[in-house]
């Protein structure tokens, strides 16, 4: 075997570097990518470029509600703190916010926090397909987002739901996928410019510094 | 000499439990008055590559650019003295070892150059975004701090990278620091610069010209 050199060296270094993020750097414009990301969390664009991925709202959460991103979800999003709903619900105690040393979560009124919106799928619903008595996710909503309708059936008033997630991890349908699950559809981010807790907006990036 | 080592030692102890105690306090509810990032903020490597990749200052920016400016005026006192991810290296190698390193090998001196080229790609994969390409940010993969961080809070993968890191390091002599750390390299730079300038002015003035 020839012994290695610095030009091998560097050659090789490069080479790995530009393979592995390679076919990442087309994804990195892309949107959320269905990740249910922490309150008070930055625009997404900026909200990877921002996490230093140091862990300490992993640490400090109390449900223990906030996961990292698998690589699988893409490289750029990789290790930030996501929410698995399913797992646990998020209590909105603003923690995650206070520790954040990057400022990729900012600390914001809890009142105005939004991550996403649950929806309910009528197919897996014991009291819509089966007309079972169950009205949990009603019980666990801490907003009173979810109502009954005419028939006693629940349903998900969106401009209310929080998304913290809390409905569809006690749902009580067996299973990966809950009978309500949360999408971080009509959710708030914190626009770095014009630093403001606002909805998403769609992303006018074209390359350059985010707003 | 001797006192001095002592005094690094107590140092190096102070800081290291200084870091492990932020790490400690770090759970719910969070510390309100000490950050529980001190560390990170005053980290000058994540600093500038968050500028480079956002635009955006890192929040208490200040820390770190009086970091680095104490680095520039009395040279690179940080990674023997002050570093909690050095002085657990340290710490530990006196623990298990006595201070004598169980290898000594001799690395091409190019070796040491592969920092340089790290740091280089760090910042030119952060930089990216002047020239209006979407570059994923890995700053962060480097960083000792979260590399200490994530190893000790999510305790999968990254504390077998922690595990593997550490123990290079007290067997061969700081093997992290003089190869890879791209902390370590910005405060040599700086140290570099403050050399240069000095020994310029010291030219000028005839005060280094041998009598």
């Amino acid at each position: 075997m020839e012994p290695i050199n610095r030009r091998k060296f560097i050659k090789s270094l490069f080479c790995t570097v530009l393979g592995v993020f390679l076919p990442d750097l087309w994804a990195a414009g892309q949107k959320t990518a269905g990740l249910i990301r922490p309150p008070g969390a930055v625009v997404e664009e900026s909200f990877n470029d921002l996490c230093w991925r140091c862990g300490l709202c992993f640490k400090v959460c109390p449900a223990k509600c906030l996961k990292p991103v698998p690589p699988g979800k893409g490289l750029t999003r990789w290790q930030t703190p996501h929410l698995i709903p399913r797992q646990a619900g998020c209590l909105r105690c603003g923690s995650c916010g206070r520790v954040c040393p990057s400022g990729a979560i900012r600390l914001v009124e809890m009142e105005s926090v939004k991550m996403g919106t649950a929806s309910i799928e009528p197919a897996r619903c014991l009291v819509w397909t089966h007309q079972k008595e169950c009205l949990v996710c009603l019980e666990y909503c801490p907003v009173g987002a979810i109502i009954l309708d005419g028939k006693g059936r629940p349903v998900v008033e969106p401009s209310v739901c929080v998304g913290c997630g809390l409905c569809e991890q006690h749902c009580p349908v067996l299973g990966a996928k809950a009978a309500i699950t949360v999408t971080p559809a009509g959710e708030k981010r914190y626009y770095l410019k014009e630093r403001r807790y606002q909805a998403v907006l769609p992303s006018n990036r074209k390359g350059g510094w985010y707003v | 000499m001797k006192n001095k080592r002592l005094l690094r030692l107590a140092v190096q102890l102070v800081c290291f439990t200084v870091f492990v105690l932020l790490l400690v306090r770090t759970k719910f509810p969070p510390p309100g008055r000490v950050p529980a990032g001190l560390f990170f903020q005053a980290d000058f490597y994540l600093a500038l590559m968050t500028f480079l990749s956002t635009g955006h200052p890192a929040p208490n920016w200040y820390l770190a650019l009086t970091m680095g400016f104490a680095v520039f005026v009395f040279g690179n006192f940080f990674c023997f003295w002050i570093c909690p991810f050095g002085s657990g290296v340290d710490l530990l190698n006196l623990i298990f070892f006595r201070r004598r390193w169980p290898l000594r090998w001799k690395l091409p001196r190019w070796c040491r150059s592969g920092r340089y080229i790290l740091l280089g790609l760090m910042v030119s994969l952060s930089a990216g975004i002047f020239f209006r390409l979407s570059i994923p940010f890995v700053a962060w993969l480097f960083d000792p701090f979260g590399l200490m961080v994530r190893g000790l809070t999510l305790k999968n993968w990254p504390f077998l990278v922690l595990l593997v890191v550490i123990s290079g390091s007290i067997i061969l002599p700081r093997s992290w620091c003089f190869y890879l750390c791209p902390l370590g390299t910005c405060y040599t730079l700086l140290a570099k610069a403050r050399g240069k300038i000095l020994s310029k002015k010291g030219r000028g003035d005839g005060a280094d010209q041998p009598s």
